[in-house]
């Protein structure tokens, strides 16, 4: 027993600790595998060399296909920090980058006032800075550099899509009165955009490209499985054939990605159902259709017709 | 070490991708190659995704790829494969083409490359040109144009300035710099915002010689900014920004196929804009630039466009409308319907304005010299 234990700790141990940008293709789908991340062998390829040349990786793809779990699950594999920024309209610098601490340097000249000092260059020093994400993941002390996670990078503005051409390229931040900061290792940099809008030509150019879109059936079961526990095999076909027919067969405005197929899998879960029935879809529909004029089109005949389906390709 | 037969290869392919629209520089060639470093190039699947995801950087340009890659490198033993250059202009340096040129080379192709929307044949299968992707690069570059350059308001975040308002956070953290005392005062003013771009297009029957374009346009201005609002009209409006954003052009191509009936019938541009100011009156506000694309042939009531049109004028920042027939030598704006909104118009320009590179900052020089902004 002791000695199996010990084992287990070695191959574990072998794993999280490798150099992420050593690593061999297998060894990356396994270490993704083995934090319930079940990927493709395109997307691992294209991680794999994102890695090794040090580029970043933008994923673009359906909301809810797993784009952000890739870089999470990336920081849990590699036992990394996992630094996320996420983008907003109006996102600038100063919430990218840093701030000075106001507050702590006006409290620290009145100190140094009231014991007759005058202010010096200390006030602004690294002690006064308060470090958002992108100065976080170039200051990194540890020797295990951090996955830099920019979420959503189609939902900042232009101009700050424009500033990270020049933070991705050299992976350095310049404050005026403190000088540059460069990695000592790059971060492992994921990107992630919905395509609410074009992303520029320079953006791309910088990074490694890999379009997730929906899984095969066979992937979207074997993610299941991973992902609900308990969950009656017979019931996880019923549910993957089910919402590939509303992806294929309705002409829905936002298709069920892979989030919603897991939630709905563990809604039916909680609910001990044990088959697909069209009262059962109806009543558990919203974890899927997440628009109002979907929900009219999955209504009613329609949606009989559509768990008949997914019921009778499954048996 | 990449043999250099490999290197000749991947050499040859790139510029395949170039002459094919692909947007490809030193920097992709060298990825490429660093890329293939690492893997087994004699496995296909491996080859083929490293090549893709360092070379083809668009979800829309990857069917095309996949189209090329199959071609390219199913010719291993032919010196020179025969794979046909898609887009002759492109490849020759691409100078010098116009919307007219790309309309007639999309006629006159025969390939049969992508399934997608024929507005007059619902079931039939309609190319979309590879010209297109050169196309919807300048037509992309033209909307950004419309979207920024256009004259606006101010928005709410602030930029510094040498005028406007004292920035009292910018002059607290300046007088810090030196010894903390108030030395001097640090200015700014609003940022000016984007205008939110609202994009009609009319799809009528008329409309028909112009469809290719027609559908670019509508693609284009849905997906290149998230802020944009795009309607097609006839006798009735329907907003399609939402079914197709965020889509491959193959998938938008087919939605709006099924979904939109209204393409290829009458005119009546004044009910389509009364329903627009009934249904949708909070996208018009005065940071919204109206774009219209139509020829102004209207079998509608005049008076209600007249009215329609003076209202949606005093709400917008402004109108512009963009005519294919304006495109001809010795166009007069003499039809009932063009001459009835002229004077709301800021600008009334061809429809290649918007396809040709630079386009829309020429109309815009335009529109300033004459004092019209």
């Amino acid at each position: 027993m002791c000695y199996v234990f010990v084992w287990v700790l070695a191959v574990v141990g072998a794993v999280f600790e490798v150099d992420e940008r050593a690593v061999s293709r297998e060894m990356l789908k396994s270490a993704l595998n083995s934090v319930g991340y079940i990927a493709d062998d395109a997307l691992i390829t294209t991680l794999y060399l994102s890695l090794r040349l040090g580029k970043p990786l933008l994923l673009e793809g359906e909301p809810g296909c797993g784009k952000t779990e890739l870089a999470k699950s990336l920081s849990h594999a590699f036992n990394r920090e996992l630094i996320r920024l996420q983008c907003y309209e109006g996102l600038d610098s100063s919430s990218a980058i840093y701030e000075w601490d106001y507050l702590r340097q006006l409290l620290k000249i009145r100190m140094l006032e009231a014991s007759g000092s005058i202010p010096d260059s200390e006030i602004f020093s690294e002690r006064f800075i308060l470090k958002r994400p992108l100065l976080r993941a170039v200051t990194h002390g540890d020797s295990k550099p951090p996955v830099l996670l920019i979420d959503e990078v189609d939902r900042a503005d232009e101009e700050f899509e424009g500033f990270l051409l020049e933070f991705l390229a050299e992976f350095q931040v310049t404050i005026p009165e403190l000088g540059s900061f460069k990695a000592k290792k790059p971060p492992i940099v994921v990107i992630t955009s919905n395509q609410t809008r074009e992303l520029g030509d320079g953006l791309r150019r910088r990074c490694l490209y890999y379009y997730v879109s929906f899984p095969t059936p066979e992937r979207e079961l074997e993610i299941l499985s991973v992902k609900v526990r308990g969950l009656d095999e017979a019931l996880a076909r019923q549910i993957v054939g089910f919402v590939r027919v509303l992806r294929e067969e309705f002409d829905l405005v936002k298709k069920p990605g892979v989030a919603e197929t897991i939630d709905w899998a563990r809604a039916l879960l909680s609910l001990d159902a044990k088959t697909l029935d069209p009262q059962l879809v109806r009543q558990t529909l919203s974890c899927l259709i997440k628009d109002s004029s979907d929900t009219l089109k999955v209504d009613g005949d329609a949606l009989k017709r559509a768990v008949e389906n997914a019921t009778a390709k499954t048996s | 070490m990449i043999a250099s037969i490999i290197r000749r290869r991947i050499a040859e392919f790139c510029a395949l991708l170039r002459a094919n629209g692909f947007s490809i520089g030193m920097s992709e060639v060298i990825d490429c190659v660093s890329a293939l470093e690492y893997i087994d190039v004699l496995d296909r699947e491996e080859f083929r995704q490293t090549l893709m995801c360092t070379l083809a950087k668009k979800a829309e340009q990857i069917p095309l790829f996949l189209y090329l890659f199959e071609s390219f490198f199913s010719n291993p033993n032919k010196e020179n494969p025969q794979i046909p250059l898609l887009n002759q202009g492109a490849a020759s340096g691409g100078a010098g083409y116009t919307p007219s040129t790309l309309l007639q080379r999309s006629q006159i192709s025969a390939q049969n490359w992508f399934k997608a929307y024929s507005p007059n044949h619902l079931e039939s299968e309609r190319r979309i040109t590879l010209e297109g992707v050169k196309h919807r690069y300048v037509l992309r570059r033209n909307i950004r144009t419309l979207e920024r350059a256009y004259p606006k308001l101010g928005g709410r975040r602030r930029r510094s300035s040498v005028k406007g308002e004292v920035d009292l956070r910018s002059t607290l953290r300046s007088s810090l710099r030196g010894s903390g005392d108030l030395r001097s005062l640090r200015w700014s003013e609003r940022k000016p915002a984007k205008n939110r771009l609202l994009v009609l297009v009319d799809v009528s029957g008329s409309m028909d010689s112009a469809t290719q374009s027609l559908l670019e346009l509508v693609y284009v201005a849905s997906n290149v900014t998230h802020t944009s609002s795009v309607f097609c009209f006839s006798t009735t409006i329907r907003r399609v920004d939402n079914l197709i954003r965020g889509k491959t052009p193959q998938e938008a191509a087919r939605i709006i196929g099924s979904q939109l009936s209204i393409w290829g019938s009458g005119t009546r541009i004044g009910d389509s804009l009364s329903s627009l100011l009934s249904e949708f009156s909070h996208l018009l506000d005065p940071s919204t630039l109206v774009v219209i694309i139509s020829d102004g042939w209207d079998l509608g009531d005049v008076v209600g466009l007249r009215e329609s049109i003076s209202e949606i004028r005093a709400r917008v920042g402004g109108i512009l409308w963009f005519n294919p027939l304006a495109d001809t030598e010795g166009y007069q704006p003499l039809t009932a319907g063009i001459s009835t909104v002229l004077p709301y118009l800021d600008a009334l320009a061809g429809l290649s304005c918007l396809f040709e590179p630079r386009g829309v900052m020429r109309l815009l020089a335009k529109i300033r010299a004459s004092g019209g902004v």
